[in-house]
């Protein structure tokens, strides 16, 4: 393991986190409502991208994701405080690092979405039909939402 | 604890117990349908609430479906996961709050389907709100899955002690 990884588990906000009877398991509990907003979040808008529900107009459905990132938000602090906590557990972990691989492929999948889906997403109202490459961008969006969740559920498995 | 112990001894009980990956295949699911579930039902209920007021009204009934998928995914789960340890986990206090929670949020969540301005959805206005019982109904949702994942959490650190 590198030396940053040892060098983490010895700053003083680690040991705050570790020690601490509370803190864990209510940030466990923030990741998880994080998750649900998330996950629910962007199920609703991928889902009419993929072109179900089309009696609502994607881009009303679009407003949601804002929320959806709130939900990111709350994670990504919990989840670094958790690997600040722990680096040493986290850092060797396959399914840490597949979990990590499944976000950074997530985040391309938001990259390519909004160059490419979301100028022409103003235009889908009400029954409008959308067109593949939205439908593909949709479907990965889940399934690698689904990928992240399973590779964080996995962690305490395959160590 | 005849019935538990009996439950305790079934195939399924002994196979949450013995295999390697049926227990964190039914705790993956279980967060994967808890996303669903809470996700979904928490957004319907800023909706009812005036949030994202953009999305028309009368959509709000292709949600059911989504919310029923992330119900009976985290049923199925839910239910394996439970069969892994039944004596315990009814002696588990956080256990039981959470189900009862679960119960409960489902009930608000009907109760909330059968007033007027859901009954009636399809007529309603774009931009329209739920009414005064549906807002209620609305807010005591969201304490509820908030407070049923919360105890869920919980349940693994009670287990564990």
């Amino acid at each position: 393991m590198p030396q940053i990884i040892y060098d983490i588990a010895n700053t003083w906000l680690s040991h705050a986190v570790k020690d601490s009877y509370w803190i864990w398991p209510t940030m466990e509990t923030m990741h998880f409502v994080g998750l649900s907003l998330l996950f629910g979040g962007l199920a609703l808008a991928d889902l009419r991208l993929m072109g179900y529900m089309k009696n609502i107009p994607y881009y009303t459905l679009s407003k949601i994701i804002p929320l959806a990132v709130a939900g990111f938000t709350v994670n990504a602090i919990t989840g670094v405080l958790f690997f600040i906590a722990d680096p040493t557990r986290y850092y060797p972990n396959l399914a840490f690092r597949f979990k990590m691989l499944c976000i950074l492929l997530a985040g391309l999948n938001l990259l390519l979405y909004q160059i490419k889906v979301k100028p022409m997403a103003e235009k889908w109202g009400a029954g409008a039909s959308t067109p593949l490459l939205a439908k593909c961008v949709g479907l990965a969006s889940i399934l690698l939402w689904i990928g992240v969740i399973t590779g964080g559920r996995l962690i305490p498995f395959v160590e | 604890m005849g019935f538990l112990e009996a439950l305790n001894n079934t195939g399924l009980s002994i196979y949450m117990r013995e295999s390697l990956w049926g227990y964190p295949i039914a705790l993956t699911c279980h967060a994967i349908g808890m996303g669903l579930l809470v996700g979904v039902v928490s957004i319907l209920d800023l909706r009812v609430l005036g949030v994202f007021r953009t999305i028309p009204y009368p959509g709000l009934n292709k949600w059911f479906p989504v919310i029923l998928v992330g119900f009976l995914v985290n049923l199925c789960s839910g239910t394996m996961l439970y069969l892994s340890d039944p004596a315990n986990l009814v002696k588990n206090w956080a256990f039981d709050v959470k189900i009862v929670l679960v119960f409960v949020g489902l009930g608000v969540l009907l109760v909330m389907k059968s007033t007027p301005t859901f009954k009636n959805i399809q007529n309603q206005e774009a931009s329209a709100i739920g009414d005064s019982s549906a807002r209620t109904l609305a807010i005591v949702s969201l304490i509820i899955w908030i407070a049923a994942v919360t105890s869920g959490r919980l349940t693994g650190y009670i287990s564990a002690v």
